[in-house]
């Protein structure tokens, strides 16, 4: 849920004095998500083996439901990706089946991009998954932003060693940097072009990185996005796959 | 005169000369029927292993051995195959394009290593519809088939009939998926496959990844196996192997190499054992010889025989002994080899399938002319061996005191 994992509840809370460890961390979870959402949004994929962008309209509601659905290119319109839980479906409207993604191939690539299944479904609240520390405040001297060091709870099924979560003074998420066990940084998603949208400023790309794929990246790019629309839980659920 | 008489003094204990070559002669029948049977036994090996599984070439995009990776494709396929195709040391061959993909029966999915094959050619190579256990093969042409391993296709609740979802990640980044009906399931014993693999037409392969006219690996077989080197390099020449790179079977699978070159030395061990056994029924034998005859080669050596007389004539009386053994030893051998290449050995009633190839229940011998003669001379040099002892203290006897035994 990374996806979705940096958005919204941060408007109000941007006063006057220093905001708190959770309050950053909820501003990087949620500035794109809120109660529920609604937003068409563009993908982009560059591997060294291919190039595409797709369209796609997604919806979630609370943290763990949300639905993607690919827009064009044609090929693929109509296929419609479930995120419920821990889990993953797709329906593929060519073969009309819906499959639920095995546990072994959660690790697989999502839709080409960057993204696995498992980056979909897990780590969706940094707040509960992950121990937090600050390792630099704007104004201490060296730093600007908020950087947080992210190391995973012991019962969380995280795979990653670390995260570093950089939030701006403006209690926007600018990147996050993920490291393996070994602490060797992996792949670094971005956030950036800070427009209005949904009656605030938010940044409306994401760009995820992995290290050392040379010019290989996923930009998801949000075109239009709606906050605290009304969604029906039967929604985001299996046999609604096919609506 | 001197082998007139060794041939004499052998039969002078008529019953233990005929034990003791009777021994040697089982031992040297028992090792041709060994040798006979785990040749036939390594034959066969090399057939279903090198000649249905590996081939005896394969030809693979050269980063596909070491990364397996799915875009590693030897592209411009179906020229490639009429190229080789009209090489005349190739006899045939087989094309397959692997990958990895979600197969999703009614309710359940299951990740799946489907291979696409071109199933004339793959079954006239490694004779696949024999391990169909339900249902049928794959049709020649494409036709949205899959025959799918038999518990792959319990897992997801598949059965003959049942029309499956296959979905893989295309090369282009695309999501490919078709519906595909299950024609049959494959019980081949290899586990990966019978788990959870599957074979359809490479056509529909193809067209399942976005990968048009490509493959990962062309397995051929050639006509003169035992000269896979140069036929390596002739068809690295070949344009059907531009730009690829070119492995022979036991390049590919150096453990099955290993493993018949195994069975090769296991053959060795074996007859040394049988050998050397024999061996010491000889030594005991020329042992006796020599000790109640100390009296008698005391005389002889008084009577103005030289020690190297004494051991000459032990020495001839232990070959004209092997010699009997080994003529008796190749009859009886003969026979047992003549069974063995006849009759073979039944292990099982029907056919064993076994990591993805399928041995015959009944299992033949094979004779190999260089086998025979080395057991024959290997008898010989190991009874020599045996009676030179004997016939060397029988030398070094004082007349004198070799004349006062009994």
């Amino acid at each position: 849920m990374i996806l979705w994992c940096t958005a919204a509840m941060f408007v109000a809370s941007v006063g006057a004095q220093e905001p708190t460890m959770a309050q950053l961390l909820d501003a990087a979870d949620d500035y794109a998500r809120g109660d529920s959402s609604h937003a068409t949004i563009e993908m982009a994929v560059k591997t060294k083996r291919y190039e595409r962008t797709m369209r796609m309209e997604s919806w979630s509601k609370g943290t763990d439901a949300s639905l993607i659905r690919i827009l064009s290119p044609a090929k693929d319109a109509g296929i419609t990706t479930l995120m419920r839980d821990e889990n993953v479906w797709n329906y593929l409207p060519k073969v009309d089946r819906i499959l639920k993604v095995p546990g072994a191939m959660m690790g697989g690539r999502w839709q080409g991009s960057h993204f696995t299944n498992d980056d979909l479904v897990k780590g969706n609240r940094l707040s509960e998954d992950f121990d937090a520390r600050f390792t630099g405040k704007p104004g201490d001297g060296t730093h600007d932003a908020y950087i947080i060091e992210l190391t995973p709870k012991p019962d969380a099924a995280i795979v990653w060693g670390k995260l570093l979560v950089t939030v701006g003074p403006d209690m926007l998420p600018m990147d996050t940097k993920y490291f393996d066990e070994d602490g060797t940084l992996v792949r670094t998603m971005a956030f950036g072009d800070v427009k209005p949208m949904a009656g605030k400023s938010i940044p409306t790309t994401m760009t995820l990185t992995p290290e050392g794929k040379n010019g290989e990246f996923t930009r998801i790019t949000f075109v239009s996005l709606e906050l605290d629309v009304e969604l029906s839980d039967s929604t985001f659920t299996p046999q609604a796959l096919k609506r | 005169m001197w082998w007139t008489f060794a041939w004499r003094n052998l039969w002078r204990q008529r019953r233990r000369t005929i034990v003791t070559c009777t021994a040697m002669a089982i031992g040297i029948a028992m090792t041709m029927g060994i040798v006979c049977f785990q040749d036939g036994f390594n034959q066969e090996m090399e057939r279903v292993m090198v000649d249905q599984r590996l081939g005896h070439i394969q030809i693979n995009h050269s980063d596909y051995p070491g990364r397996r990776s799915m875009h590693d494709v030897l592209g411009g396929v179906e020229a490639r195959i009429a190229a080789l195709e009209s090489d005349g040391s190739v006899a045939d061959l087989t094309v397959r394009l692997n990958g990895p993909a979600l197969v999703g029966g009614e309710t359940k999915s299951e990740g799946a290593f489907l291979v696409g094959v071109d199933p004339d050619r793959e079954n006239a190579f490694t004779d696949v519809s024999s391990m169909v256990v339900e249902g049928r093969y794959l049709a020649s042409d494409r036709a949205n088939e899959v025959v799918l391993g038999v518990q792959l296709a319990a897992k997801i609740e598949a059965k003959v009939g049942t029309e499956v979802v296959v979905v893989t990640q295309a090369a282009d980044g695309s999501m490919g998926n078709e519906l595909f009906l299950v024609v049959g399931m494959l019980s081949t014993g290899d586990a990966r496959l019978d788990r959870g693999g599957g074979h359809l037409h490479i056509k529909d392969m193809q067209t399942l990844l976005v990968l048009d006219d490509s493959a990962h690996e062309l397995t051929l077989r050639v006509h003169d196996e035992n000269m896979l080197a140069s036929v390596k390099s002739l068809i690295s020449a070949n344009p059907g192997a531009a730009g690829a790179t070119v492995r022979t079977w036991a390049e590919v699978d150096p453990q099955v190499e290993k493993m018949l070159a195994m069975n090769q030395s296991m053959n060795f061990f074996i007859m040394m054992i049988v050998l050397v056994v024999a061996g010491i029924v000889v030594l005991n034998t020329m042992m006796m010889v020599v000790y109640e005859r100390t009296h008698e080669l005391g005389v002889l050596q008084a009577l103005g025989m030289r020690p190297g007389g004494v051991l000459k004539l032990i020495a001839m009386e232990a070959m004209c002994l092997t010699t009997v053994s080994v003529a008796l030893g190749l009859i009886l051998g003969g026979l047992l080899d003549w069974y063995f290449v006849s009759y073979g050995v039944k292990f099982l009633d029907g056919d064993l399938t076994f990591a993805g190839v399928r041995f015959s229940g009944r299992m033949y011998g094979v004779v190999e002319a260089n086998m025979i003669v080395i057991t024959v001379v290997s008898a010989y040099v190991i009874s020599i061996l045996a009676a030179g002892w004997p016939a060397w203290r029988a030398s070094r006897m004082n007349p004198v005191e070799a004349m006062r035994e009994n």
